[in-house]
């Protein structure tokens, strides 16, 4: 007790004081001796520690449950590997053996002598070589059988404590340290990097494997300057972000870890909830207990909603997602999607909230189907709207050919002023389809959409439209994304689609469908219809060509258009 | 003449490369491209690439086009005539191209719109606005995508010729409904142009379409370039895209300036014998005529040829059971069978997943589909040769009719029993009934035990004995039912047998006829869509709400529906008056027979339960008789110690009068004594008292 007490000390101490090298040393250790402890007393000696690199405080038990249900992504099945790290000359400056358990746990780190690489590299072996003649000599020497073996540059690990100690000084939110440490993984893994930012591993796995096809999908990375892409990204996704404060609970087979998440102010807030364990005792394997917790969570932390999520429907979506095969298939989409609908589908078998959604209400789903209303959540035709979605998408276009998608704050300044000039925060991301794949994905800046959009918009402006209407707007968009069409055909060819999706418009979205639709009111309905006007004005959101879908949304009013949608995307019938 | 090919990496080098040979080893001063140019497109419906052609191998050729001749270009899409090709053209995001770079568009659905106009006293103003100023084209260049048909038939050229022969022949067939002299737009001057161009191609039908006069190129043999894409091929019978098909990828071009020899060489690389495909027999005259001379093929590496044949087997799967009944097929009707299923496979599939069985049937007699759901028939052919179908009326009488069910209550359903069946329901239902008589002999002993506090012993004897009468009595009556219900069912599913073999005909309902008019394009969905509600498919009416501002539907006739309603009404009271007429007389009898059984039956049941009801009445009154004179006698001997009591206390009062004191103190003691005393004690008072008299 007394060590545990301790531990919650060096805990605060290390948070707030020190460097970050000393800090993720200290967690480092909390995790191989907790491993060790765990190995001879099968329970945990902590409870807390800051999960490495993410100043990211977690149950340690919980941690090492997801790390072992997650390693196999990350390192081999066998996960013992060879960490080296290069100098700036690009020979090994530091190498350390790590030591795990047959079910990943990181057991033992030990530092290795260089020596033993300098001729492998001397010599420019491969990795597989490398690998191939270090493991008898490990074996001999170590007794023990490597499965991986990492190579970092000195570059990549200077990025990557420098992401690091922005972190520590709480300079950047979690959106923030995300991006730039997918960003820096990327660039990483790309070939064509000339920043000497590298790191390389042996035998491939599916994370390094994902991360490649990311590579060849999304060629702009490099190509823009990174801190710019960084910006982009992290506005557009903070924007995108539902502005609402939840508790998010995430429960494994035996335990359950709880974050605070608050998105009402741009920068995203996700703290640690520390749980009463007395409440986590009964493993909450019915429903009503789950409720008790969720309300606990209520009145503990003063949540207006609360989520629990089971961890398995969690790790199969994301294996779903990066064991994925690139360029990415629509078929492979479509199976993607259908993970997701088919999770957000089992309201009270993978998730459950608090307040209770009156949606899921049994009694009150036959008060809706009298006012032929037919939405029932539980079942959505998972298999159905994925294709649904896809079909109507790409329709015009076929098994080929481009879709540019301009994402801003608002269109609305393009509707609406005469002095035009462009300060929202406009990018767009050219996806080149081939043969039903996705087969590369560019970025178009927004200086460029900015120079573009105002060559287009001296042409337009001359009519001088009076714009009041949306059916103006519309006329306004589209002359607009003509020639935006045009200017941009002698660079990336023929564009057959234009889509301008605002932030407001994602964010609504991902509201409504997330956090209003379970809303304990009756007002889902009128707030679902809410969303679809978003998508009725040309503000939010606008296609160029007026696909079929697009021109019957137009033209239809959102309830009748709704009730003309449901019956395709909910399984009405009974069997 | 020669068929020149390349192959490349993308779609838009290899026409660069095809293009480039084209000016090289082709065109010369005698053979040239002059302008007015006719660009017509292969465009089957508003989905994309590769069902239609690579809009951005359109806006390279025409950009060749305009920089190597001349300007002067206009577009015809080959989409059917109730298409709106100018929204269909926007949708592919086309407008501003073909704006920027100054193309006419031929719309054909805007010649028949011009048409009606003229025709609502418009007249006037348009004849004298209009001045034509039509030229003959000069050159005509084919823009086909190759796709597949089936295994012998692939679509190029020639199924491009021939759609844009049906779409003509529509078109020219909706206009001489107007007086075609009063219009004299261009867009009707090039029509007919065309027409007159298509009719070259088609020898065998010289006789029966004439030329429209007047526009006929001067120079029979007009510069015609046919150029066959084959970068990508797919499946183009159904014109639905469809994410899960992959295409396959030749990266070929084909361009020639003879049909004959393009359409041969393009077979003969995709590994298939032209004389087996549909239009061989249509073009058989253009295609014969080369067909002793080598085939020459200007490329500049070896092209692999490319087996097809496996791509309709892998790529487009049966999805669900639409099932083809073909009669002898006309010409048209022939092309259309090629379309149809796949096409209705991809727009019924959502909704219909459950159906088992739906026939399409097309042409004159077509076989009869067996036990089909649904069963849509094309075609006037068809609809003529199968009114007198097995299927066109249905025996109600004869259909399966299953009861549903509202919580544990049946309702509806009036199927005959098999013996089994039969007395398993006459258990099931006699099984209640024993029920009912298990609960009354609980009652009775529940009664009885409830009685047991009563004092007197013959009053609870009689009250015991009159229960067990009652009960007696209603149990008799519920054993006559179990009996009565075996009879009464057996009659009943006798009776249900007898009625049933009256045929009662109705007119099937599950059948959709489609009239020929009806056979273009898209044109039949009014008539699914009007016997299809939108809760039975809302997919279906969802994928006809979306494409209103992209086709022009026409709803269906109502005199033609009323038509084929009087039709098939004169043929169920032929049937009637055959099938059910002569059947009446016997039925009748039948059910009189069983019914006269039945009510024999019943009336023995009747007597049998008088008997048993009298039985039970002889069994149980003398003895509640005598219960009741024992009890009668108690009351009357009670009556009178009553009296007697009345008359002592009488006396008493009256000595009470006499002597106030002693009086009053007997008076008291009797009382006490009276109330304690039962009528037990009464009666053995009584009895004393009488043996002391």
């Amino acid at each position: 007790m007394l060590k545990h007490d301790n531990h919650e000390k060096n805990l605060k101490n290390y948070q707030t004081e020190s460097s970050t090298q000393a800090q993720l040393q200290y967690n480092m250790k909390i995790i191989f001796e907790s491993t060790q402890y765990y190995q001879k007393n099968k329970q945990f000696q902590y409870e807390l520690f800051q999960i490495p690199f993410l100043n990211l405080t977690c149950d340690i038990s919980a941690f090492q449950e997801f790390w072992s249900a997650f390693y196999y992504y990350i390192l081999n099945t066998n996960a013992n590997s060879i960490e080296i790290i290069l100098n700036k000359e690009g020979s090994p400056s530091r190498a350390y053996l790590i030591e795990c358990t047959n079910e990943g746990l990181l057991l033992n780190i030990n530092s290795m002598d260089i020596s033993l690489f300098n001729n492998q590299i001397k010599e420019k072996l491969t990795l597989k070589e490398q690998f191939d003649e270090i493991l008898p000599i490990i074996k001999k020497k170590y007794n023990l059988n490597i499965g991986n073996i990492h190579i970092y540059s000195n570059n990549f690990i200077e990025e990557l404590f420098s992401i690091f100690s922005h972190t520590i000084s709480q300079q950047l939110d979690f959106i923030e340290v995300i991006v730039k440490y997918s960003l820096l993984f990327i660039q990483a893994r790309n070939r064509n990097n000339k920043e000497k930012i590298f790191f390389e591993c042996f035998p491939e796995t599916d994370f390094t494997r994902f991360i490649d096809g990311i590579n060849e999908t999304f060629d702009f990375i490099l190509e823009d300057s990174k801190s710019q892409l960084e910006d982009t990204l992290i506005s557009f996704i903070k924007n995108c972000f539902p502005r609402k404060k939840f508790s998010l609970s995430i429960q494994s087979s035996t335990k359950v870890i709880a974050y605070l998440v608050d998105s009402r102010n741009p920068s995203i807030l996700i703290k640690y909830l520390p749980l009463n364990p007395s409440l986590l005792d009964k493993h909450m394997k019915n429903n009503k207990s789950k409720l008790e917790y969720l309300k606990y969570l209520k009145k503990k932390y003063n949540t207006p909603t609360n989520f629990i999520f089971d961890l398995a429907p969690i790790l199969k979506n994301i294996e779903m997602f990066i064991q994925s095969t690139f360029p990415v298939s629509l078929y492979r989409l479509d199976i993607i999607f259908q993970g997701l609908i088919k999770n957000y589908r089992s309201y009270e078998f993978e998730w459950l909230m608090h307040p209770s959604p009156l949606i899921m209400n049994e009694q009150f789903r036959y008060w809706q189907y009298a006012f032929k209303i037919p939405l029932n959540i539980r079942k959505l035709a998972y298999w159905n709207i994925p294709r649904f979605v896809i079909t109507n998408a790409f329709e015009n276009i076929g098994v080929e050919g481009k879709i540019l998608a301009i994402f801003g704050d608002n269109f609305h300044i393009l509707n609406h002023s005469n002095n035009f000039s462009v300060q929202e925060n406009y990018f767009g991301l050219l996806w080149s389809i081939n043969t039903n794949k996705i087969q590369s994905v560019s970025f178009i800046s927004a200086d460029s959409i900015k120079e573009l959009s105002q060559k287009s918009h001296q042409i337009y402006s001359k009519n001088n439209l009076k714009k009041k209407q949306n059916t103006e707007h519309c006329k306004t968009m589209e002359q607009f994304s003509q020639q935006l069409q045009l200017n941009l055909y002698p660079k990336y060819g023929y564009i057959h689609t234009i889509c301008w999706i605002s932030t407001d418009l994602i964010r609504t979205f991902m509201q409504t469908l997330r956090f209003d639709i379970f809303s304990s009111n009756l007002m889902y309905w009128f707030k679902l219809k809410r969303m679809l006007k978003k998508f009725k004005d040309p503000d939010n959101f606008y296609v160029y060509p007026n696909s079929p879908l697009y021109n019957l949304l137009l033209h239809k009013k959102s309830g009748s258009f709704l009730k003309e949608i449901l019956p395709i995307l909910v399984e009405l019938r009974e069997f | 003449m020669v068929v020149i090919a390349a192959q490349n990496d993308t779609e838009e080098e290899t026409l660069k490369d095809i293009l480039f040979k084209l000016k090289k080893n082709i065109l010369n001063q005698e053979n040239n491209i002059e302008e007015p140019i006719l660009l017509i497109v292969d465009i089957p419906g508003i989905v994309g690439y590769p069902w239609s052609i690579n809009p951005n191998s359109l806006i390279i050729l025409i950009q060749w086009l305009t920089e190597n001749f001349s300007g002067c270009i206009t577009i015809l899409p080959s989409l059917p005539i109730n298409y709106n090709s100018e929204r269909v053209l926007e949708n592919w995001g086309l407008g501003a191209f073909l704006k920027r770079e100054n193309i006419s568009i031929l719309y054909p659905d805007k010649i028949t719109a011009i048409s009606s106009i003229i025709d609502n006293e418009i007249k006037t103003e348009k004849k004298d606005n209009s001045i034509p100023t039509f030229k003959s084209f000069k050159t005509v260049i084919l823009y086909t995508q190759i796709g597949l048909l089936d295994e012998n038939t692939l679509w190029s050229g020639s199924t491009l010729l021939y759609q844009l022969q049906l779409n003509f022949q529509s078109l020219f067939n909706k206009i001489s409904v107007y007086p075609s002299e009063e219009i004299t737009s261009n867009e009707l001057l090039q029509a007919q142009w065309i027409w007159n161009w298509l009719l070259h191609f088609f020898p065998k039908k010289m006789n029966s379409k004439n030329y429209i006069q007047g526009n006929y190129p001067a120079k029979k043999k007009i510069l015609t370039l046919f150029i066959s894409s084959a970068f990508s091929i797919i499946s183009k019978n159904s014109i639905i895209y469809d994410p899960t098909l992959i295409p396959l990828k030749p990266k070929m071009i084909f361009l020639s300036d003879s049909f004959s020899e393009i359409e041969h060489m393009t077979y003969h690389y995709f590994k298939k014998t032209l004389s087996k495909s549909f239009f061989y027999p249509i073009f058989r005259e253009i295609f014969d005529q080369n067909l002793k001379k080598d085939l020459e093929l200007l490329t500049d590496n070896n092209l692999s040829s490319f087996a097809v044949s496996d791509l309709i087997k892998e790529n487009r799967l049966q999805k669900f059971h639409i099932h083809t009944y073909f009669g002898e097929l006309s010409e048209e009707e022939g092309f259309f069978a090629y379309h149809i299923p796949d096409l209705l496979n991809d727009l019924l599939f959502d909704d219909f997943q459950n159906v088992n069985h739906i026939a399409l049937l097309i042409g004159n007699k077509p076989p009869v589909p067996k036990q089909a759901d649904w069963i849509i028939i094309f075609g006037e052919n068809a609809i003529k040769s199968t009114l007198n179908a097995p299927f066109t009326l249905l025996d109600k009488n004869k259909l399966p009719k299953e009861p549903f069910k509202i919580i544990d209550f049946e309702i509806g359903g009036n199927q005959i029993l098999d013996d089994d069946e039969l007395e398993r329901e006459i258990l099931r239902k006699q099984r209640k009934i024993r029920n009912k008589i298990e609960k009354l002999e609980t009652k009775i002993n529940a009664f009885i035990d409830s009685i047991s506090d009563k004092s007197i012993e013959e009053e609870r004897n009689l009250l015991i004995l009159t229960a067990k009468k009652k009960n007696a009595q209603k149990i008799q009556n519920l054993r006559t039912k179990i009996e009565k219900i075996r009879i009464d069912l057996l009659i009943k599913n006798e009776i249900r047998k007898i009625k049933l073999e009256k045929p009662n005909i109705i007119i099937n309902q599950k059948i959709i006829r489609i009239p020929s008019v009806a056979l273009s394009g898209l044109d039949f969905i009014p008539y699914l869509k009007q016997k299809w509600s939108k809760k039975e498919a809302p997919s279906f009416h969802f994928f006809y709400n979306k494409l209103i501002p992209f086709y022009q539907f026409s709803n269906p006739k109502n005199e033609w529906n009323k038509k084929i309603i009087t039709q098939l009404k004169e043929v169920l009271k032929t049937t009637i008056s055959e099938i059910s007429t002569p059947l009446l007389p016997e039925i009748q009898r039948k059910l009189k027979k069983v019914k006269d059984q039945r009510n024999q039956e019943f009336k023995k049941f009747k007597i049998r339960e008088k008997i048993a009801q009298q039985k039970i009445k002889n069994d149980y009154d003398p003895k509640i008789l005598e219960l009741k004179k024992k009890l009668k006698n108690l009351k009357k001997e009670e009556k009178k110690h009553r009296r007697k009591r009345f008359l002592m206390q009488l006396q008493r009062f009256s000595n009470y009068f006499l002597n106030k004191s002693i009086l009053k103190k007997e008076l008291v003691e009797d009382k006490e004594k009276i109330s304690l005393k039962n009528p037990k004690d009464f009666q053995e008072d009584i009895k004393e008292e009488n043996k002391s008299a």
